[in-house]
């Protein structure tokens, strides 16, 4: 997908400014933004949309710089509408935004939504985080989650993000990247 | 609604004093990327409003996971607001914690002032996920100052951005 480079000092002074996004047709379960920039504070991404796979509620995979070993580790805090849960996990190959997606089971045209921040992506000093807010609601049924992920192989920056679901996203599913500048950026 | 940014830097020393924000915008939001120097696995930190150090004037509630298990709780009537834990000295190294805190309607002189804190950290067997609310219900008045405390002190690269959110064209640093 095309990257579009960093803002010139004269362009409009928001703290967001795009950076890629991507349409699924339904043919594929993944893509990667490749080339970020490295000038903002923080990234954030923003997904909508559903995967094809046989739940009702599902999550997007995150890999930094398509690194894919087994460096990664979450905690989540969750609900379901009726209880609160509560989940750990280290050594998994992706960071992952959870309850971001419909599933199969989720009626037609139900979405799920999700925003992951990646706070200090360019520095080469700290590992780096994903904190992500998702929610899924089908009407009957639902999930949100607030997931905080560390990947600790390396403080390398983030270059590329390699974002993918178990099966196929469905049709019209959305993500958005964008970066996030701070004073004088 | 748009962001735009207000203040930025690294964070030393015990505390930070965010000033003279503009009073031109519908929101705040505060980013902090954090760790303690404290010796232990996470501390705490503090924020106040105005300078109000000494009032019974702040309340909270939160809703948290360790990894194994759900808890609520409140803060009760203090002197200032907690925000969520963050790696401490015997963390995981490299390891900081993300805290997003929203400040509604700041400018206002007839409301209290609610925030909105998510985020926490994960160290790679340990960590902690939260989402606080929070009020300061000093008679009301506009927020200027920003100040925020931290158990013993930030660790190198730690840093604040603030930014504004506003609901017209309004233009940013």
């Amino acid at each position: 997908m095309p990257i579009i480079p960093i803002s010139g000092s004269a362009a409009p002074r928001g703290a967001l400014v795009p950076i890629g996004t991507f349409v699924s047709d339904g043919t594929t379960a993944g893509t990667t933004f490749n080339n970020i920039p490295q000038g903002y504070r923080d990234l954030m991404l923003v997904v909508n949309g559903g995967a094809t796979r046989a739940v009702a509620n599902d999550h997007m995979l995150i890999a930094f710089n398509t690194n894919t070993s087994s460096n990664y580790s979450y905690t989540y805090l969750t609900g379901d509408g009726s209880a609160t849960a509560a989940s750990r996990s280290s050594g998994g190959a992706f960071a992952v935004m959870f309850n971001c997606l419909t599933g199969l089971y989720s009626p037609a045209n139900f979405m799920g939504s999700g925003v992951a921040h990646f706070p200090n992506y360019s520095n080469t000093t700290t590992y780096k985080n994903m904190i992500s807010k998702c929610g899924v609601d089908n009407n009957g049924s639902g999930q949100t989650t607030l997931t905080t992920n560390t990947f600790t192989l390396n403080t390398v920056a983030i270059t590329n993000l390699y974002c993918i679901t178990y099966t196929n996203m469905i049709p019209t599913t959305t993500l958005t990247l964008y970066g996030v500048r701070s004073v004088g950026q | 609604m748009s962001m735009f940014p207000i203040a930025s830097g690294s964070l030393t020393g015990s505390g930070l004093n965010i000033g003279s924000i503009p009073q031109t915008f519908a929101h705040l939001q505060l980013r902090l990327f954090a760790r303690s120097t404290a010796a232990a696995a996470t501390a705490i930190g503090s924020l106040q409003f105005n300078s109000d150090v000494l009032g019974n004037n702040y309340n909270s509630h939160f809703l948290q996971s360790d990894g194994t298990s759900v808890t609520a709780g409140a803060q009760g009537t203090n002197t200032y607001i907690t925000w969520p834990v963050i790696p401490a000295a015997s963390s995981t190294s490299n390891v900081y914690g993300y805290l997003i805190v929203d400040i509604f309607d700041y400018t206002s002189t007839t409301k209290n002032k609610t925030i909105r804190v998510s985020g926490s950290y994960d160290a790679n067997g340990s960590g902690v996920a939260v989402y606080k609310s929070g009020i300061w219900f000093k008679t009301p008045e506009a927020i200027s100052t920003i100040n925020l405390g931290i158990t013993t002190g930030w660790a190198a690269n730690s840093r604040f951005d603030l930014y504004g959110i506003s609901t017209s064209n309004a233009t940013g640093a």
